[in-house]
């Protein structure tokens, strides 16, 4: 799902990853990534960021379309964060150590917490704010919109 | 990852919700901004990496612009990113305006912005793919666009809540329109300044005359080019100087700016290739001679590529004005329905007349608004309607509540002799491809 937040929590893993691990070396690449150069052979955590740019779909299916890539994935023995809207395949290549963790829309006490970054949404009541995540689906980027709006004195 | 509370939407139900409320929300916060912050947007949306200020020939103005509206995140080391699924929904809009073709250009700048920089990088070759992608989806062929009374019939129940909220404005005493022809002279000189007399310089009086014309006849917030007398000009009019592009050597191209007002200094920076390449088309003409001040419109992709689509809108102009000539609710005079007819009449306005003419008869007296010197094939963007006082005033109100682009610069209520006027004007210059 766009905008859900999963580039945000990459970023904040990897902050955090290494403030605590501080003689990891992170690399972080977003979208495509180079054929000829994919990350520095040094990283040992990489963060893949928007990977959705490297599939292809066939059939419905979801597939990384470099299968030497494919390959880099399943063989790297690095720590490994992607984040992509698609649940995908390395094609022929084993899954090898891939798992998939989906993140959702936010749950009425997540955006809860959210509005109180919102100027304008955090100064509505309790039903209004229960409205707000009704009618956004909890969608972080969708409230984000809604409060710019609500700030400028637009009603919905 | 698991979950501690669980929502009450199923995800994919969650994401239509969040992607319909995204969309909504996105044009009206994409419908706030300005000619070049809207640009500079699509330019923007494109890229799939942050990239720099200087590779989107961004100014600072529309950058902030777009970054207080939400669409625009500005990095840490000042680079520009614009959300994926912002981009998302701005690519799904201008798709369904018919407007791929700004897509496509903004593809084949960013290809040519990655092969400039020399490195190896996948992206140049993917805003190639994507360019020919979208050149090739664009049907060059004309074809039959949604009915003109169906987008009015949309329009008008859009702007209803909000029309309920707008009072009727005061009344203005304006001139009326005979005809489409005969209206062009009476507004532009209600529009422009007394003519200088002979003390005043020529180049002086011409530029007086095109800053006036230009200061209320070109919409709000489109960015002009101009040089530096010009500019403190349409200053001293009241256009914002962050709608200001000032011209001079080493300034670069004028492609930023909507409207470049082409005086002496202007021609002597670019020369022939200010026609022929950035501006092909005449807004309006002032002064003879050397003094001569023309106001044109720039053309971001070029002069063939506008005329190409300035010829397409007046093909689907001409198709929407013999819609709105065969809707029952519609009376026009024999002056209105040659304009009609012809295809010369501004989208925007066959497109308000539809929605009026959805909840009240509509008779149309005329159409003006021709610029002194304007190109062939550009549209008239005032009309004038008779009414009856009380459907004349919940006209006025639906005019005054629109948004961009369909927002007037002017729409004024006048006693006429079979009721009121209802005088409504857009700006310039007219945006191509809206009824596709």
């Amino acid at each position: 799902m766009g905008g859900i937040g999963k580039s945000t929590l990459a970023a904040q893993i990897a902050a955090r990853v290494s403030r605590l691990q501080s003689e990891r070396v992170i690399t972080v690449v977003n979208g495509e990534v180079p054929a000829s150069a994919p990350w520095p052979a040094e990283a040992d955590f990489v963060v893949l960021d928007n990977f959705d740019d490297n599939l292809s779909q066939e059939s419905g299916r979801w597939t990384v379309r470099d299968p030497a890539l494919a390959a880099q994935l399943a063989g790297w023995t690095g720590k490994l964060l992607i984040t992509c809207r698609h649940p995908f395949s390395l094609g022929e290549t084993p899954q090898g150590r891939l798992t998939f963790r989906r993140l959702g829309p936010l749950t009425s006490s997540g955006a809860d917490e959210l509005s109180t970054s919102l100027p304008a949404i955090r100064l509505l009541s309790d039903a209004e704010r229960d409205q707000v995540w009704r009618l956004t689906a909890g969608h972080p980027l969708a409230m984000e919109y809604l409060d710019l709006l609500l700030a400028r004195g637009e009603r919905y | 990852m698991p979950r501690t509370e669980p929502t009450e939407l199923a995800e994919t139900t969650a994401e239509q919700i969040a992607s319909m409320a995204g969309d909504l929300m996105f044009g009206d916060l994409f419908g706030r901004l300005g000619t070049a912050a809207r640009s500079l947007l699509i330019r923007a949306s494109v890229f799939r990496v942050p990239v720099t200020a200087e590779a989107l020939g961004a100014r600072p103005g529309p950058i902030a612009e777009c970054e207080a509206a939400g669409l625009l995140v500005i990095g840490p080391g000042h680079e520009l990113v614009v959300h994926r699924w912002t981009a998302g929904a701005l690519h799904r809009q201008l798709a369904e305006a018919g407007l791929g073709a700004q897509l496509a250009a903004a593809h084949r700048q960013a290809a040519a912005y990655w092969l400039s920089r020399g490195a190896v990088s996948p992206e140049s070759g993917y805003h190639q793919r994507r360019a020919a992608e979208l050149t090739r989806v664009a049907d060059p062929a004309p074809r039959p666009g949604p009915s003109l009374l169906r987008r009015g019939a949309v329009l008008a129940l859009a702007a209803v809540s909000v029309a309920l909220a707008v009072e009727a404005g005061r009344a203005l005493a304006v001139p009326h329109l005979a005809s489409a022809e005969g209206s062009a002279g009476a507004l532009s000189s209600a529009a422009g300044p007394s003519v200088a007399g002979p003390s005043v310089a020529p180049a002086s009086a011409a530029r007086d005359q095109a800053a006036a014309w230009v200061a209320g006849q070109v919409s709000g917030g489109a960015v002009l080019a101009c040089d530096p007398a010009m500019c403190a000009a349409l200053a001293q009019r009241g256009v914002a100087a962050g709608d200001l592009l000032v011209l001079g050597p080493g300034a670069g191209d004028p492609l930023g700016s909507a409207v470049v007002v082409e005086t002496a200094a202007v021609r002597n920076i670019f020369g022939a290739r200010l026609v022929s390449v950035y501006a092909p088309e005449v807004l309006a003409s002032f002064g003879t001679g050397a003094a001569r001040i023309d106001v044109r419109i720039v053309a971001p992709d070029g002069t063939v590529a506008y005329r190409t689509a300035l010829a397409a809108d007046v093909r689907a102009r001409r198709a929407a004005g013999a819609q709105l000539l065969r809707a029952s609710r519609i009376t026009v005079t024999p002056s209105a329905r040659s304009a009609l007819a012809a295809g010369q009449v501004d989208a925007r306005l066959l497109i308000t007349l539809a929605a009026l003419a959805a909840s009240e008869p509509v008779r149309i007296d005329g159409f003006g608004s021709r610029g002194p010197g304007q190109s062939p094939g550009l549209a008239l963007r005032t009309a004038e309607i008779t009414a009856p006082a009380a459907p004349a005033r919940r006209m006025l109100t639906f005019v005054r509540a629109q948004r961009s682009p369909y927002l007037a610069i002017r729409a004024d209520l006048t006693p006429g002799p079979d009721g009121y006027v209802l005088t409504i004007e857009f700006g310039a210059p007219a945006p191509l491809g809206m009824l596709r």
